[in-house]
């Protein structure tokens, strides 16, 4: 038989074993670095949802200003337990990101269980109050906006936040359906 | 992208991230082959020729192939082995088409293989999540810089060969030591943008 | 050559970054800590074992190795390429803070010239216990190599020296800045930048410069007196 072709066989045999051995390795350590990368998710979420880290994660891609959703769901019955919205507005001089969390209560409505501006670069002293500043939604139903409260005198960064709630509020409805 | 932000991705990969000097990629041909300029310079145009090619096969691979497949996790070995392939093509190449290029590039094509920036472009693409118009930039500047770089050496280098120099120093020792001089000017643009 | 001569050679006479002036890109880059270095070296000794244990199976053979000549380079780049994404794989699994601070320099083992030179040069014509020998030498000579520019550049960059767990709550240290601040300098930021590497590293050759010289010197002074 030709020579260079026997070579070349052995390079591929040698290139299938390593492959296979590839895929063995990577099926065992995959799920090692996804559950590490999950739990520096968690432990950033643990900041609008208490005890996030106790819960297995669910990310999904989102769509328009909704850029993405964990879900939060129970370890053993998998039920969905919270879910939180990573949310984008453009406010006065800078994109205003947000982290909601959404939760059903017991009277079966969609109500906002915690919520976080991650990360803002408004007018230092007038915007910038947005962050950590109580907007009034703690325990309120989602699509509720009336009980909005925005901060004084810094109409554009409210007006951002406000979108993020009412955003995270259109996402619900299109997902569950009417207010609850 | 806008043109704005691939303009000052270009000149971050050329001078501020510069490939040698604050990424440290492809030392070992920054020491090897910078005794001479001619030799420098082909060098350098090789590995512009050689980086960028292998920037846009690998690149388009990962996205269409490997990345569908979910096969991630080959991603070196898969770019190992077209960069290896890739330097014979075109050695093979520029030796059909044109002669007195081969003869000016030739011999530097085979170390090109184990010339870090190669593989080290072709995997930051990725890991930096670059869509095709960044990777082009990148992959373009990125090995300009080490041409820029390579050449300045090298011109240092022909003078202090005939410098005196402390024993102890002579060769690598004080090329290192010019290369932290360089080093130290290039880290100063990096208030530029 | 009897095997403790074998591993010798890998740290001092034959030394890969010191002597032959291979694998520098990651010497320059990871040796910001002694960390780092030593994860590093961990991942090379690894890789560089197994690579020269495994080619050295392959090559024992002679009408294997007859067999794989033709294609020799490519088959010892998977071979290394299978080992280096193993080891990326494991350091990414289980050691998340080493995979992060080594980064891309994990994957560029590969292009590392001295796990290919010494495929080439030793395991390819030598038996397999000898080259597993042959590639732990050098496969340390390369660490004490990256640890000795590493202790430099953290000491005098940092003021301290960690020696495990940088990012964790208890890490291992020498805090030196004690010392620094009673000599009355601040420890020197240049060093953990590429300055501080370039200059390092020609700094610490040029000292092994001076030294063989001198020894050489010795020498033939003695050859002379004889």
């Amino acid at each position: 038989m030709n020579k260079g072709l026997i070579s070349g066989l052995v390079l591929l045999v040698i290139g299938l074993v390593c492959g296979v051995l590839l895929a063995f390795v990577n099926s065992i350590t995959a799920p090692i670095i996804k559950d590490n990368a999950d739990k520096l998710v968690l432990e950033s979420l643990g900041e609008v949802y208490d005890g996030a880290s106790n819960y297995t994660l669910d990310e999904v891609e989102g769509s328009n200003n909704v850029d993405k959703l964990f879900f939060l769901k129970d370890k053993t019955s998998g039920d969905t337990v919270a879910i939180i919205y990573s949310v984008q507005a453009e406010g006065y001089q800078s994109t205003i990101s947000m982290l909601i969390a959404v939760e059903v209560n017991s009277s079966d409505e969609f109500v906002v269980a915690g919520y976080k501006v991650v990360s803002q670069g408004e007018t230092s002293g007038i915007g910038d109050k947005i962050v950590g500043y109580d907007f009034n939604m703690e325990n309120e139903v989602i699509t509720n906006m009336a009980a909005f409260d925005g901060v004084a005198g810094a109409s554009f960064s409210t007006t951002a936040v406000r979108t993020c709630f009412e955003a995270v509020g259109a996402r619900v409805a299109a997902d569950f359906g009417g207010a609850n | 992208m806008s043109i704005s932000a691939l303009i000052s991705l270009a000149f971050t990969a050329l001078i501020i991230e510069n490939v040698i000097l604050t990424q440290f990629l492809g030392i070992c041909p920054f020491l090897g082959v910078s005794k001479k300029r001619s030799s420098a310079v082909g060098m350098g145009m090789a590995v512009v020729a050689v980086i960028l090619l292998a920037g846009i096969i690998t690149w388009t691979l990962y996205h269409y192939v490997l990345s569908p497949l979910k096969m991630e996790y080959m991603q070196t070995i898969v770019f190992i082995l077209v960069i290896a392939a890739l330097v014979q093509m075109v050695e093979l190449i520029v030796k059909k088409i044109s002669p007195a290029l081969y003869k000016a590039l030739g011999i530097y094509l085979p170390l090109i293989t184990t010339n870090c920036a190669v593989l080290g472009v072709a995997l930051l693409n990725i890991r930096k999540d670059f869509g095709f118009a960044e990777m082009l930039v990148y992959s373009l500047f990125i090995p300009l810089g080490f041409l820029l770089v390579i050449t300045i050496f090298s011109m240092l280098r022909e003078k202090i060969e005939m410098a005196p120099v402390p024993k102890a120093f002579k060769g690598t020792p004080i090329a290192l030591v010019v290369a932290a001089i360089l080093a130290m000017i290039f880290s100063r643009f990096g208030g530029l943008i | 050559m009897n095997q403790k001569q074998n591993f010798f050679k890998g740290i001092i006479k034959e030394n890969p970054l010191f002597v032959t002036i291979l694998g520098t890109c990651p010497s320059l880059a990871i040796t910001t800590s002694l960390e780092n270095a030593i994860g590093m070296g961990i991942a090379v000794f690894f890789v560089l074992v197994l690579s020269n244990l495994i080619i050295s199976l392959i090559t024992v053979n002679p009408k294997m190795k007859e067999l794989v000549k033709p294609v020799r380079i490519p088959v010892y780049i998977v071979v290394i390429a299978t080992l280096v994404t193993i080891v990326e794989m494991v350091l990414h699994a289980f050691l998340v803070d080493l995979y992060n601070s080594l980064g891309v320099f994990i994957p560029l083992i590969v292009v590392n010239c001295i796990i290919l030179g010494r495929a080439e040069a030793f395991a390819s014509d030598n038996k397999p216990l000898d080259s597993v020998v042959d590639g732990m030498g050098m496969a340390v000579g390369y660490t004490l190599a990256l640890m000795s520019i590493s202790f430099f550049r953290e000491l005098l960059g940092r003021g301290l020296i960690t020696i495990w767990g940088e990012k964790s709550v208890n890490p291992i240290q020498l805090n030196l800045v004690p010392i620094f601040e009673f000599i009355g300098i601040e420890p020197i930021n240049m060093f953990l930048q590429p300055v501080g590497a370039f200059l390092t590293f020609g700094f610490i050759l040029a000292v092994l410069a001076a030294i063989a010289n001198k020894k050489s010197a010795k020498m033939a002074s003695e050859v002379k007196q004889a």
